[in-house]
């Protein structure tokens, strides 16, 4: 062996040294890599403990985090996990130490390294009492530091006495400066995340509530967007409410109920919008002959509904009459005439039955209603009158 | 030494543990005498090239092992794992880094044989080499996935009983006793290994190549070419080495016929296996001879 070799024994340290280096650069190499971003701080730290095992011949090293004046363990590794693969079971009480208490408590408190060259007759060492669990040859405590404060505490410990020399505490004090900013850096970006998201969720959920809002509104609504005729859900209550006074002052009450003739061929000739233009114009022409106190509205596709209050069978008749021939003679945007077929029913004045009005305005429809169908099979363009028909087949 | 008084300190009573120890002190092994010899004439020539010098460093395990090792440190940042002498030295270290590298691993001085009696380096070395250019010849003919490159296959070849050197050259006194004890048959070589030390070659090998940084198909090689049979991660080399380790077991112990090593599992016909194991078969002779001069000068 080389003993009487100086030279060559130089040669061989240097050589050593160079070694030693390229694994302290392939543990910074390997820490500039891990990925900051969607992982917790226990990943993070765990990972940057693998790569410092792999890299540095440490037989265990742990992490503490200063929370608080108590420092608590954040992760650890051991050299035989890495080998079996075996993930460390997390510990169901994570080990503790006050500031100033053992190497971790001192490192923390001094913000400098600790290196116990040997546990056996260190007082630093006994002075924290530790547990025999993690007891070891030698011992080294590095403080974390990031923006110029001590978040926490590298732990490595080897089984050898005087294991850690100078190159290691160099390497170990750079990789913990490094990961203290690699901590703080990942606990800004985790905060991002979390406002961005909470911002995100609250604009999500009033988006939700305008949506809400429009189809609550859309529901309530009682105008028929199209015609600017109110709907059904209008004509409901209000000729409900119409029918009541009629049964109660004994006066007469009519009901006409209309249909656009071949409105389907409409469509299907002249298009949509020229579907929707007759709708238009036969809305115009019947709000223009109703009264203030008639109850107008679209009630299906090409469906119209009018209730009369206090009009008696002749002056229904008269109405719908002139509706029927008003509406043939307006020449739409279809350049041809349009037809309608209607039905009446009527309550006669003083009528009393036993229904409620519900039942009354349920059967003045349904009478109409045949009135009407009754008008569509003679040949369109008709005005029936229900108790005419009634007893006729079809 | 006071053992510490917990008892895990380095004077424990578990020896797979104080054995493990020692073997992550070690940073390098001592190489073959005449490979160290080889080197050093070669070095003294200005002109030396990557290629002559990829070839002497080819040959021994201990300085294949290391160069390969360093070039795969993360450090050099080379995106895939480096697996052949030429291309750590050609594309990793430059040839400067890796003569020094290796020259100060031989300086260290050649394997001592004297020092274990009962191993013999040149069976050691001619038992590698056979291994690893009958796995070299076999990986392109390998037709399932994944199927491993030749680099792969020799290197792991050259390197899957790198723990025995470990073992020899840490612990010559028992590893002696562990020898002789496998010569007059007192059973397995790993049993015997863990009975004297608490552990056997593969994991040892595993802790060296492991710290030695060499690619994971390597490390898996070491640690599994014996035992059950292997699932798991580059379960193909794994297998391929395990097969020409059986092979060439069976040529060693030279009692008659060789039995016809079938590599159906990796999708090499009976044909082709033949033809590959004749060739390396002839050239067996012409490796034991080399390995006495290597190993003994």
């Amino acid at each position: 062996m080389p003993k009487e070799k100086p030279f060559v024994r130089a040669f061989q340290e240097v050589n050593a040294t160079v070694l030693d280096l390229v694994s302290a650069m392939s543990l910074l190499r390997a820490l500039s890599v891990l990925p900051l971003q969607h992982v917790s701080e226990r990943q993070l730290l765990a990972q940057a403990l693998q790569v410092l095992v792999l890299n540095q011949d440490l037989e265990r090293c742990s992490i503490y985090l200063l929370e608080g004046d108590v420092l608590v363990n954040a992760g650890g590794l051991d050299w035989a996990d890495l080998v079996h693969a075996a993930t460390a079971e997390p510990q169901a009480e994570p080990r503790r130490f006050r500031l100033g208490e053992g190497l971790v408590g001192l490192a923390a408190q001094s913000g400098e390294l600790q290196n116990c060259r040997s546990t056996d007759d260190d007082p630093r060492f006994y002075r924290a009492g530790e547990s025999t669990d993690e007891m070891a040859g030698s011992v080294i405590a590095v403080p974390i530091h990031a923006h110029g404060e001590t978040i926490g505490v590298v732990n490595a410990s080897h089984p050898h006495r005087g294991f850690f020399g100078e190159a290691h505490e160099r390497t170990l004090q750079v990789f913990a400066n490094f990961l203290g900013q690699m901590i703080l850096s990942r606990r800004l970006l985790a905060q991002m995340d979390g406002l961005v998201q909470e911002r995100t969720a609250q604009l999500e959920q009033a988006l939700a509530e305008a949506r809400a809002l429009k189809r609550r509104y859309a529901e309530l609504s009682v105008i028929d967007e199209l015609t600017g005729l109110h709907n059904r859900r209008h004509f409901f209550p209000t000729a409900r409410a119409a029918v009541e006074r009629a049964l109660r002052y004994g006066v007469p009450f009519s009901l006409l109920l209309m249909d656009v003739d071949h409105f389907k061929l409409i469509n299907d000739t002249y298009g949509h919008a020229a579907g929707d233009e007759v709708l238009r114009l036969i809305a115009a022409k019947l709000r223009k002959e109703s009264r203030e106190a008639d109850v107008l509205a679209r009630f299906g596709g090409e469906e119209f509904i009018l209730a009369l209050p206090e009009t008696d069978l002749e002056g229904a008749r008269t109405l719908a009459e002139r509706i029927r021939t008003g509406i043939r003679a307006q020449s739409g945007a279809t350049g041809g005439a349009v037809t309608m077929s209607l039905g009446i029913a009527h309550l006669p004045a003083g009528q009393g039955v036993d229904e409620n009005a519900q039942q009354t305005l349920e059967r003045l429809i349904r009478e109409a209603d045949k009135a009407l169908y009754y008008s569509k099979r003679h040949g369109r363009d008709q005005c029936w009158y229900f108790p005419d028909i009634a007893d006729l087949a079809d | 030494m006071t053992p510490s008084p917990d008892g895990c300190g380095p004077c424990d009573a578990d020896p797979s543990r104080r054995t493990r120890l020692e073997v992550q002190k070690l940073s390098e092994l001592p190489p073959m005498s005449a490979v160290a010899r080889q080197f050093l004439e070669a070095i003294e020539d200005p002109d030396l090239e990557v290629r002559q010098m990829a070839t002497i460093v080819a040959q021994d395990p201990a300085l294949l092992g290391r160069l390969v090792g360093v070039a795969n440190s993360a450090y050099f940042g080379f995106p895939e794992p480096i697996v052949t002498a030429e291309d750590a030295i050609f594309k990793v270290l430059g040839l400067n880094m890796a003569k020094n590298l290796t020259l100060s691993i031989v300086l260290s001085g050649p394997f001592d044989a004297e020092r274990c009696r009962a191993f013999r380096p040149d069976t050691y070395w001619a038992n590698a080499m056979t291994v690893a250019i009958l796995a070299q010849r076999l990986a392109p003919m390998i037709t399932v996935n994944p199927r491993p490159s030749t680099g792969d296959a020799y290197l792991a070849g050259l390197l899957h009983s790198i723990g025995v050197l470990a073992l020899v050259h840490l612990f010559p006194g028992p590893m002696t006793e562990v020898w002789r004890a496998h010569a007059a048959g007192a059973g397995r070589l790993v049993q015997l290994e863990r009975e004297k030390l608490g552990t056997d070659h593969c994991d040892v090998g595993g802790w060296l190549a492991r710290k030695w940084r060499l690619p994971a198909q390597v490390v898996a090689v070491i640690e599994r070419h014996m035992g059950d049979a292997p699932g798991g991660e580059h379960r193909t080399l794994v297998s391929l080495i395990r097969h020409c380790l059986s092979w060439t077991q069976a040529l060693e112990a030279g009692t008659g016929e060789v039995s016809m090593l079938d590599l159906a599992e990796l999708g090499i016909d009976a044909a082709t296996v033949l033809r590959v194991t004749a060739q390396v078969s002839q050239r067996r002779e012409a490796i034991r001879r080399l390995s006495q001069t290597l190993a003994y000068g």
